[in-house]
């Protein structure tokens, strides 16, 4: 039988340059404090890098980012989720893909740039079209039960980060014991304790997205 | 049998096309205080199709589509379709939901794919979805019908996931007010069939509501959406 063939394909498509890592976790856990607070420690390693971010309703984390002073604003993206927070970073990654291709062009010589997710629940995670590597953040005042709930972000991330430690003892939180129970779930896979807000834990992550993406 | 398949694939919104992110208008209408029920969206679709999408979108998807092997032809084809599109928000979500249509089809290795990036990353193409749809369905095995029937649906079905994700319509009401609209469709590729051959000076737009609501949605500091 006659017919179209099989669409042939390309195998010299374009592959990004510059490692992608993404934030993702829950509202409020602190990505984007932990973005405040990595971006020095990655300069003063001379990490050339930049930020897109993927705010739910508004561009209140972007408009943070480009404000604080820590990083110029032109290295800092936007990208609407419509509304699908998972879609966005999972089931369709294209617009953050062309985003970071974007940042690419634009600033030559870029070696990393970081996703942040809009932020939802447990259940999300990052398609590994989009990043080589990722954090999940949550929080000791979100419940030291949240690792044992074994969402597919805490089980599944490259690393782990619980933040807000400084709270635990505010909110009744066990904090060694939530660390055990997210080593557990993990298989002892990396989890780092962190106060974003004051730096604590912070050159533990830069040091783990340094070695796993910049082979540094 | 292969055409009827990829214009399925191609069709899915399970296909990462950024698509998502757009709601074309709905959105900026509900902002506006339109009550979006099943019969109402059905309409707005109905308006949208027949003055917009086939007077804009569907020229552009088929004077693309001929225009695949001449790159000065598409960067004209896409010119004229960025002068003629006048809200930019539609403009901006033309461009960004073509970018990231044709990042997919680049990455996939669809033939010509990466070369029009290039295109697009130099600036020396805007990359309007319509224009890209119609370059790179061709490639895809897609006949000018199933281009055109992809093109329409996707434009409908954008649109109508919008206001499901926005609450203004449930997830089944939704589709009947799509059903409602295959006709529609049908009977706008049969008209555009029949006034080929078609070029850039038939561009034309009338959805002045949609283009109002659109243009007032970019200023909103509360959205979902890109647009």
């Amino acid at each position: 039988m006659n017919g179209p063939m099989a669409m042939p394909l390309d195998e010299t498509f374009p592959r990004s340059i510059a490692a992608r890592v993404g934030i993702g976790g829950p509202v409020g856990s602190g990505k984007t404090a932990l973005i405040e607070a990595l971006i020095p420690v990655l300069q003063a390693r001379g990490v050339d890098l930049a930020v897109v971010t993927n705010d739910l309703v508004t561009r209140e984390d972007a408009e943070r980012l480009r404000r604080s002073g820590l990083i110029d604003p032109l290295r800092v993206l936007a990208v609407e989720a419509g509304a699908c927070p998972h879609t966005v970073i999972r089931e369709d990654p294209t617009l953050n893909m062309a985003a970071g291709d974007d940042l690419e062009l634009r600033f030559p010589g870029l070696e990393l740039i970081l996703f942040e997710s809009g932020g939802d629940n447990l259940a999300s995670t990052f398609s590994l079209d989009l990043v080589d590597w990722w954090i999940f953040v949550i929080d000791v005042a979100g419940g030291d039960d949240i690792p044992r709930k074994k969402g597919p972000g805490v089980l599944r991330c490259d690393l782990l980060v619980i933040n807000k430690q400084d709270l635990a003892p505010h909110v009744g939180v066990n904090l060694v014991q939530m660390e055990a129970d997210a080593l557990k779930v993990r298989s002892n896979r990396p989890v780092v304790i962190t106060d974003s807000r004051r730096s604590a834990g912070i050159d533990a992550v830069a040091d783990r997205i340094v070695r796993a993406v910049l082979f540094r | 049998m292969l055409t009827l398949l990829a214009t399925l694939w191609q069709s899915d919104s399970a296909f990462p096309n950024g698509a998502f992110a757009f709601s074309n208008g709905i959105e900026g209408l509900a902002e506006l205080g339109e009550r979006l029920d099943r019969d109402r969206l059905a309409a707005v679709l109905a308006t949208t199709l027949t003055h917009r999408w086939a007077r804009m979108d569907a020229i552009a998807v088929l004077l693309a589509f001929a225009a695949v092997d001449d790159l000065a032809g598409l960067v004209g084809i896409d010119s004229r379709l960025e002068a003629a599109t006048l809200p930019a928000p539609q403009r901006s979500g033309s461009r960004r939901n073509g970018l990231a249509f044709l990042t997919s089809h680049a990455r996939i290795g669809t033939t010509g794919a990466s070369a029009l990036k290039v295109e697009v990353d130099a600036r020396r193409l805007h990359g309007h979805l319509p224009v890209m749809q119609g370059a790179l369905w061709h490639r895809c095995g897609l006949d000018e019908t199933s281009a055109l029937a992809a093109s329409a649906y996707g434009a409908a079905s954008t649109m109508v996931s919008a206001a499901v994700r926005l609450g203004l319509v449930g997830a089944v009401d939704a589709q009947r007010a799509l059903a409602a609209t295959l006709p529609v469709i049908a009977g706008l590729i049969e008209e555009i069939g029949a006034r080929s051959p078609v070029s850039a000076d038939d561009f034309a737009s009338m959805s002045p509501l949609l283009d109002i609501a659109t243009m007032r949605h970019a200023t909103s500091e509360v959205r979902l959406f890109s647009n």
